[in-house]
């Protein structure tokens, strides 16, 4: 266990790395002249000139040779790509919007936000999503079990953006002062609601079709000849062994927990890391989007690992060697 | 072993299943008797009801599609068929144990031997959880696991088959059942493994008085280890005899042909016998006698195609659902290579 996942986390961190240098290549690559954003053409190529060098992007690209420096010299690495990967790091980059914070800083003014919205809106949509799920497949095969196959694959069908905007036109018909921002706090119910309801049809489908595919197994039949009742079966034998794919989905949205929801946080007006997010793509501020890249690849590496160490924890076949 | 009695009396039991295609009639009309410390051998090919009998008594039957629609099932003269879920759970497990074929996938993989056996104890005992395992490492004393405390902390995947089927025997006998349910206890097993198992049974038998319900379609298993075997073909008993008297004196044509396909020892044949044809479709029986399609006996005559035979005593202890089963033994006779010792 110990060997594995040390070897896990020396990969991780190739993983990392990998990403930072790819986030460079592309940023490189496609976002073209990023000063054009910031500083108008008119004020002539001095004023470019100046807002690049104080954002370090006159630099070199990787070396920095031009100086005569020699590679065992802090001087050498000088340039744009090791000050991104440092940023990266560090978090200690500087907004090409808001010069004067630091990316630790807004992340951590944002963050907040967007947990606001997130962790209310998976912890009940998890809660949600396996009872419901676990409900009707007690009743599989029933009315029950069918009315609520045709209910989640209607709301799988209806778009997200559907829910949104149906929801934010029935909030504002009831009480406008909650539909938008974050002016009262309650107003964050809006969103989660919203975000729940959406996301409900899915899992509870997907849920479902794992409950039900356990509760088809040989080992159910033998509990049910043992005289187990069947809360017990359910919640004890099926539940368990349903672990392993409930965990990895919900690692999987792990990311997505920090990052915020970027369309509900635009929609509802929350300020959040999706928001900032989004608004830093549109405004070219390479520095928060690299950042923000980071830390989504951080989060999603490690969340990975923690998955291989709880599918061992919860199934005994699986060994980490 | 001397005759204590009935235990398990079942009568005209009838478990259909409502599919989209039809009904279809799994068990129909199934009637047999199971005395102390006997074994009765349930016998036929796979989809002959043999397994749906076996959980129409445990009342295992998924419902729906399934439903047992007529009969009784009496258990030391108590109607299980007239309890509620509720009450036939204190059944399950306590007065009838119940082993699968498959110890594979029979046990829940994600939780040791020893806690499953300690569950099954627990449900129907109120004693201590220390107690409940040291009874727990007992009963895989009993069952010939070896080195049973560190096993009782093993989990299922760590285990062989047999010994699987052993923790799977331990956890169904562990609230000293009456009856044992063997649904083709061994079938997955290797042979050597099976004899075993076989033996196995045999011992906690004699030692308990436990009476066993055999299902199985292997007629060696069945001339090992049953007092009395019936013989299933679509959906019903069409013969029944104590074990001796069914292996030297096959009545049904049914019977006869399962005989003739088994290969014999001494014996110079290039191709074993079959019997000809399929099992009919269940959603769509033949009139008449459901085995006159494939049987070299009854196929023309009028009786077999239009009348179903019920049960008979043709002799005594061997009952025999077949017009033709007189007449048959003396045409079997004349043929020396069907004669069966």
């Amino acid at each position: 266990m110990g060997a594995y996942l040390l070897r896990r986390l020396i990969l991780s961190v190739f993983t990392i790395l990998g990403v930072m240098v790819l986030t460079f290549v592309l940023f490189n690559l496609i976002a073209g002249d990023v000063s054009s954003n910031y500083v108008n053409p008119k004020l002539g190529d001095q004023a470019k000139q100046d807002w690049l060098e104080k954002r370090g992007l006159n630099k070199d690209v990787i070396f920095n040779k031009t100086a005569g420096a020699k590679f065992w010299t802090g001087e050498f690495y000088d340039t744009q790509f090791w000050r991104h990967m440092i940023d990266c790091v560090t978090f200690q980059g500087h907004s090409y919007r808001y010069p004067d914070k630091t990316l630790m800083s807004i992340i951590a003014e944002k963050a907040k936000y967007s947990l606001a919205l997130t962790v209310p809106m998976m912890a009940i949509g998890w809660f949600a999503g396996l009872a419901i799920s676990a409900f009707v497949a007690y009743f599989r095969g029933t009315i029950i079990d069918r009315a609520g196959v045709f209910i989640t694959v209607l709301g799988m069908c209806v778009p997200f953006l559907a829910y949104m905007i149906l929801g934010q036109w029935a909030m504002f018909q009831i009480s406008p002062q909650h539909a938008w921002g974050l002016a009262s706090p309650v107003n964050i119910y809006v969103p989660v609601a919203i975000g729940v309801i959406a996301g409900l049809g899915g899992s509870v489908r997907f849920y479902r079709t794992v409950f039900l595919d356990e509760m088809n197994r040989d080992y159910v039949r033998t509990a049910r000849a043992k005289g187990v009742p069947l809360p017990g079966i359910l919640f004890r034998h099926v539940l368990r062994n349903c672990m392993l794919p409930i965990l990895t989905s919900v690692v999987m949205s792990i990311p997505f927990l920090i990052m915020g929801s970027l369309l509900l946080e635009q929609f509802f007006g929350v300020n959040g890391l999706g928001d900032l997010f989004l608004s830093s793509i549109n405004d070219r501020d390479v520095p928060i989007i690299t950042g923000l890249t980071f830390l989504t690849t951080v989060i999603y590496v490690i969340g990975l690992v923690i998955t291989d160490i709880l599918y061992a924890v919860f199934d005994p076949r699986i060994r980490l060697r | 072993m001397s005759d204590n009695g009935t235990l398990l009396r079942v009568s005209d039991l009838r478990t259909h299943f409502h599919t989209e295609d039809g009904v279809v009639k799994a068990v129909d009309g199934v009637s047999f008797r199971i005395d102390r410390g006997r074994t009765f051998a349930l016998v036929g090919e796979s989809g002959c009801g043999k397994s749906v009998t076996a959980f129409s008594i445990m009342q295992l039957i998924p419902i729906p599609p399934g439903r047992i629609v007529s009969g009784s099932i009496e258990l030391d003269g108590e109607e299980l068929l007239d309890l509620n879920e509720k009450q036939m759970r204190h059944i399950r497990g306590s007065q009838i144990g119940m082993i699968f074929q498959e110890p594979m996938s029979s046990l829940n993989p994600v939780f040791t031997c020893g806690s499953q056996i300690v569950e099954a104890i627990r449900l129907h005992r109120r004693i201590s959880s220390r107690d409940a395992r040291a009874m727990a490492i007992d009963l895989l004393v009993q069952v010939g696991i070896p080195e049973p405390a560190q096993r009782f902390d093993e989990y299922p995947h760590q285990l062989s088959g047999g010994m699987r089927q052993r923790v799977m025997i331990a956890m169904a006998l562990s609230c000293r059942p009456r009856l044992l349910i063997a649904d083709e206890p061994t079938t997955a097993l290797d042979v050597t493994i099976q004899a075993q198992i076989l033996e196995l049974l045999k011992e906690l038998q004699a030692s308990t008085q436990l009476s066993i319900l055999l299902i199985t379609h292997d007629l060696a298993v069945v001339a090992g280890t049953a007092d009395v075997v019936g013989v299933m073909y679509a959906s019903k008993i069409v013969e029944q005899a104590d074990t001796g008297q069914l292996f030297a004196e096959p009545l049904h044509p049914y019977t006869h042909g399962l005989f003739r396909s088994i290969p014999r020892l001494g014996e110079k044949k290039h191709r074993l016998e079959t019997i000809p044809g399929t099992v009919p479709n269940p959603l769509n029986f033949p009139a008449g006698c459901k085995f006159h399609t494939r049987c070299h006996i009854g196929r023309d005559k009028p009786r077999c195609r239009t009348q179903e035979p019920t049960l008979r005593e043709v002799r005594p202890g061997h009952w025999c659902a077949c017009w033709e089963c007189d007449r048959y033994e003396t045409a079997a006779q004349s043929d020396p290579s069907d004669k069966v010792t």
